[in-house]
């Protein structure tokens, strides 16, 4: 019964078998992975997101002539100030205000939030920095943190004029007035950044 | 016989290399296969085409801004035109900053109407456009002022709800009418627009809010845009006032 | 003399021949196992560049129905498309093979073919013209340029 021949006999087997069985994990792990296999990362998701970014700029951006878009409104009526989504609505970040009156923050909400994509809003504009005019840094309207890497961008611009500003619009102080002689008063760029999370 | 001259399973170890060596190039040769396939389809759309539709977009409103503006203060054509230009340059001046930002460049250039003749009543105001083209609908109360200025034939204005009243134009002239209904609202249309140029302006309560269709000439505005992947030039007619 | 028994007959047994002869009949089995697959490789290759060339046929067939669009809407506008140049860059080898793409006016498709017999045909659909062009792989640059004399489309090299 305790039969000591064969030593060598069952050490083959168990080589043959362990190499076998290394070859098919290795099989199977090289082939699962391919750039379509859904993760955050995809190319896919990435042209997604664009296209509902773009849409939702799009939508915002429509006017009728003698009236304002509901962007141009919304970027007429900021106050300024860094907003951030605390679970519930878009709230003055270190404060208790909500971002209110604002058509850009109901179609995020509805669209956005509800799909779970994480997004920042940031507005450049142009500035008047010792005589020249250049944009200025950008600056956060809703802010979400640090982008993943694969994030996309897609922006608007949308061009003010002195009759826009007055009567109590360009709430923030920010825009001044690039050129006092005409009837231009800044140039405005909208940038929406979109990431899976 | 010791371990190292055992010479039985030699077949055996030689055919688990066979076999593994078999399954290393079938994994390496399907898995390429599928890699490729799977592959990422393009980039999705290039984003220079939304850039140039925007351009477009506040190129136009600009146009439209400056002329109000120009014309508002009043003066000669020769200081109307001068004020025009004087904002579409600063305009174009500081569009292409805003455009850096993004790596493409932009120009515009436009043109003197003050010498021009006054649009045909089509839809783009060309002489090609369409000739038969609504203006607005779902009117409540609307005053219209046409001022026939080139007549080439006869040409309509059809207001249309449960009735139809086509007001036939048959010569040059200053035209007005105002019409309004009480539960009906009607749509403004204009029949033949391509046999007579002038101006007109609407103006009227419609869809329960005011509105303003108007127009004095068409202003062809040349756009150049060059981005990393598309370089254009494009030439649009803007219909100025609105 | 005559053995009694043919198996256990070990005379005229070398190790070191029976060594030489088991490794030579190793190789030769295994040439003939690598042999075998080599067909195989090379049907595998030609269906990943068909599946490149599919990939490729129909990136290239959408820049230039976005260029069709793009000049459609601003004459549909009245107005006037004085240049247009849109471009695009192709692998310079698939595969490590040359290949070349064949543009065609009518029916409008796009060809792709290499020497080793891969092909894939992606249609499209524009109403402007597209001057015929057949293009070998190699400049990776080109652009598709707007002919307004013509209203059609000419490709060229960057």
């Amino acid at each position: 019964m305790l039969d000591e021949k064969a030593q060598l006999h069952t050490l083959e087997g168990v080589s043959a078998a362990t190499l076998i069985l290394l070859v098919i994990i290795y099989a199977i792990d090289a082939t699962s992975m391919t750039p379509l296999t859904s993760s955050t990362s995809n190319a896919h998701v990435q042209s997604e997101l664009v296209a509902l970014g773009q849409d939702i700029l799009n939508t915002l951006d429509y006017e009728e002539p003698g009236y304002n878009s509901k962007l141009k409104n919304d970027i007429l009526n900021w106050d300024g100030n860094q907003y951030i989504w605390n679970g519930y609505d878009y709230i003055l970040d270190g404060g208790t205000n909500y971002l209110n009156n604002s058509n850009l923050s109901s179609i995020l909400k509805k669209t956005l939030i509800s799909q779970g994509i994480a997004h920042k809003v940031e507005i450049v504009y142009l500035i008047n920095s010792s005589n020249n005019i250049i944009t200025s840094a950008p600056d956060k309207m809703i802010d979400a943190g640090i982008p993943s890497n694969n994030a996309v961008i897609v922006s608007r611009k949308i061009v003010l004029q002195d009759t826009d500003c007055t009567g109590g619009g360009c709430n923030s102080g920010k825009y001044l007035d690039i050129d006092p002689s005409t009837n231009l008063y800044n140039i405005v760029d909208i940038k929406l950044i979109l990431w899976r999370t | 016989m010791g371990i190292i001259q055992n010479n039985d399973a030699q077949f055996m170890l030689l055919a688990g290399f066979i076999i593994a060596i078999g399954l290393v190039i079938t994994t390496v040769m399907f898995s390429s296969i599928i890699f490729e396939e799977n592959m990422a389809i393009g980039g999705g759309s290039d984003p220079s085409k939304n850039e140039l539709v925007n351009l477009i977009h506040i190129t136009k409103d600009e146009t439209r801004a400056a002329y109000n503006n120009s014309t508002a203060s009043g003066g000669g054509n020769t200081a109307k035109f001068n004020n025009f230009s004087k904002q579409m340059q600063y305009f174009n001046g500081n569009l292409s900053k805003m455009y850096a930002l993004h790596g493409e460049t932009v120009n515009i250039s436009w043109e003197n109407w003050t010498n021009k003749g006054y649009a045909n009543l089509t839809d783009n105001g060309t002489a090609n456009g369409v000739s038969n083209w609504t203006v607005i609908e779902n009117v409540k109360n609307s005053n219209i002022t046409v001022d026939v200025i080139y007549f080439n034939g006869a040409f309509q204005i059809r207001l249309k709800n449960s009735t139809e009243k086509l007001i036939n134009i048959t010569s040059t002239g200053t035209f007005s009418f105002i019409n309004s209904t009480a539960n009906d609202p009607y749509s403004i249309a204009f029949v033949n627009g391509a046999n007579a140029s002038g101006r007109f302006n609407m103006t009227g309560n419609a869809s329960g809010k005011q509105f303003i269709r108007a127009r004095d000439y068409v202003i062809n505005t040349t756009m150049t845009f060059s981005s990393n992947r598309i370089k254009t030039i494009l030439t649009i007619p803007f219909s100025v006032p609105w | 003399m005559h053995s009694k028994n043919f198996l256990i007959n070990d005379e005229a047994v070398s190790i070191s021949i029976g060594f030489i002869l088991m490794f030579s009949v190793s190789v030769l089995v295994f040439t003939a196992l690598v042999l075998s697959f080599y067909s195989i490789y090379q049907e595998t290759e030609k269906s990943a560049m068909q599946a490149s060339f599919k990939i490729i046929g129909s990136e290239i067939s959408e820049k230039i129905t976005t260029f069709d669009m793009i000049v459609n809407s601003i004459n549909s506008s009245g107005g006037e498309v004085n240049s247009l140049e849109y471009e695009f860059s192709l692998p310079g080898s698939i595969a490590g093979k040359s290949y070349t793409m064949n543009i065609t006016n009518s029916p409008y498709q796009i060809i792709m073919e290499s020497d080793n017999g891969a092909r894939s045909v992606s249609p499209f659909n524009i109403t402007i013209n597209i001057t015929e062009r057949k293009i070998y792989s190699g400049s990776e640059n080109y652009k598709f340029k707007y002919d307004t004399n013509n209203r059609s489309i000419i490709i060229d090299e960057d």
